[in-house]
């Protein structure tokens, strides 16, 4: 049933999620497609539908224990390394759909390495265009206002051209999140401004019937969505070194499998962000997604360290002494990642 | 098949879950073992466990062939602590320990307490990782309160929210666990 649904793709415009819909009958499909047809305008990344072989999610419903059907979503090929709470009960509401969507196109992109050799940098210019108006980088402008209300006790809202854009009550654990603006593009607004207010039900009143989340789980989203910008300009000195707090629950969290391995190492000791590449061999968004999602939450503790002068001459040593350390790995654990597929 | 006198030329490795009852350690073993594990469950005359009626007195074990000379072996050791004899032994060698939780028993946090202290040697020779199940069945110990006990002992372990049914969630476990040891490895000196 192979059907290109992606008329207007091009390639290495964006990335493409092949998916399958088993079980579903032809009406069933029918309605999934005209959904993402209406939904095209909030993802940034195209979509086709192919056989199973060829696909990178399989969407499939079945009666769940309780008699009730759920989708599920199983992922495949370039999704491997992509975990995501795999079902939700069915009728398939649109939003929860869009969200799996937009988190599978986030994930897409901490797969995205334009240039593998490339240094780990703060501060991407976002690429200006007739869709994108905005001059100031949105991550510096994210970066500004969280500085003043990260560990606000009281709720603030942050504002984008007027509208709430998403409300945090650090009290309640939670933030609300205005489900439309969510979906625009970052670059479509050029204009941002915290609100502070005055209580739980001032924001419950700003932003009426929004999604709701834990504040831990919406500041993992924010840090993984901002990573295609780089890192916080806070975190992207040379000589900075990063150490967890307290590890991310990715029980709860869609992560790549990269994101734990770099977990695992800054909770052992502070390492930089080129350590961490040379070490895990992980690509330059993966860590930057998980650096930024740290800080957010309050999981980081950043520290400076003495650059010693002769770094670039000894380049050579310290890779041989990374080489070293990496061999030192017993194959057991390469061996039992590979049976599990982990 | 691999029978019981090839099986003994193996490359065998382990890893121990422990947990009170009925905090899903059968459960997990069963979800990644090649085989149906081997239970030796009875009557729970104790009580506890959730209203669980059977519950595990000797060992849950399960086995993986990870490739043709390698087995990984899955232990699960009673949650009753009079059975707290067998936990060195179990331990000794083991790539590491899961701690299960379940966040409906009576007193998760202190389970918690007590598994850290009985198991801090394993823990830091190689690694642990602790799996909260039953959230969705009661929320009212968050995974924050869970980092708080382990902060208080002085370590710092992967916690994650986990439906032991579910075989992807408990990969999740042995992923980190293996996370955890290669990292301590790679950090070593560096």
């Amino acid at each position: 049933m192979a059907q290109n649904a992606a008329e207007d793709n091009q390639a290495g415009m964006a990335p493409v999620i092949g998916m399958n819909f088993k079980s579903f009958s032809d009406t069933e499909i029918a309605v999934v497609q005209s959904m993402m047809s209406l939904s095209k305008r909030w993802l940034r990344c195209k979509w086709v539908v192919c056989s199973e072989d060829a696909c990178d999610m399989i969407m499939s419903h079945a009666p769940g224990e309780s008699g009730v059907e759920e989708v599920k979503f199983q992922f495949k090929g370039r999704l491997d390394g992509f975990r995501y709470r795999d079902s939700v009960e069915f009728p398939l509401r649109v939003r929860v759909f869009l969200d799996i969507l937009q988190l599978i196109e986030d994930f897409l992109v901490l797969e995205e390495d334009d240039d593998p050799s490339a240094e780990i940098s703060g501060h991407k210019n976002s690429k200006k265009g007739k869709d994108s108006p905005a001059e100031v980088n949105p991550l510096t402008v994210l970066e500004t206002h969280l500085e003043l209300k990260h560990n606000s006790k009281k709720p603030w809202a942050m504002m984008r051209d007027g509208e709430p854009w998403f409300g945090v009550d650090q009290g309640a654990n939670k933030a609300i999140i205005n489900a439309k603006l969510n979906g625009q593009s970052i670059t479509d607004s050029n204009h941002f401004e915290i609100k502070q207010l005055q209580d739980s039900k001032e924001l419950q009143t700003l932003l009426d019937n929004e999604q709701v989340l834990p504040l831990s789980e919406w500041w993992w989203h924010t840090g993984v969505y901002f990573s295609r910008f780089g890192l916080f300009e806070k975190l992207n000195k040379k000589n900075q070194v990063f150490e967890l707090t307290a590890w991310p629950d990715f029980g709860r969290l869609p992560h790549h499998a990269n994101h734990i391995r770099i977990a695992a190492l800054i909770g052992t000791k502070p390492f930089g962000t080129k350590s961490l590449k040379e070490l895990t061999g992980a690509k330059p968004r993966q860590i930057i997604s998980l650096i930024n999602a740290l800080w957010l939450m309050s999981a980081l503790e950043v520290s400076e360290i003495e650059l010693e002068a002769e770094e670039e001459q000894e380049d050579e040593a310290e890779q041989g002494k990374i080489a070293a350390k990496i061999g030192a790995i017993p194959s057991i654990f390469k061996r039992i990642r590979s049976k599990f597929k982990l | 098949m691999m029978n019981d006198i090839e099986a003994s030329d193996l490359d065998c490795r382990k890893i121990v879950f422990v947990g009170e009852m009925g905090a899903g350690k059968t459960t997990a073993i069963r979800s990644i073992s090649d085989t149906d594990p081997v239970t030796t469950e009875v009557d729970n005359v104790e009580g506890g466990g959730g209203g669980k009626l059977l519950t595990t007195v000797a060992l849950d074990y399960g086995k993986v062939m990870i490739d043709e000379q390698t087995q990984l072996t899955l232990y699960g050791t009673p949650g009753q602590e009079r059975f707290k004899f067998m936990w060195p032994i179990l331990t000794q060698d083991a790539l590491g320990l899961i701690v299960l939780i379940s966040n409906n028993s009576e007193k998760p946090l202190e389970a918690l307490r007590n598994y850290l202290l009985h198991f801090r040697e394993t823990i830091e020779k190689s690694a642990a990782v602790v799996g909260i199940s039953s959230a969705d069945l009661n929320d009212s110990t968050t995974v924050e309160q869970y980092h708080a006990i382990v902060e208080k002992h002085c370590l710092k372990l992967p916690v994650f929210t986990i439906d032991a049914r579910r075989q992807d969630d408990v990969l999740l476990l042995v992923n980190a666990l293996l996370s955890v040891n290669e990292a301590k490895i790679l950090a070593a000196d560096h």
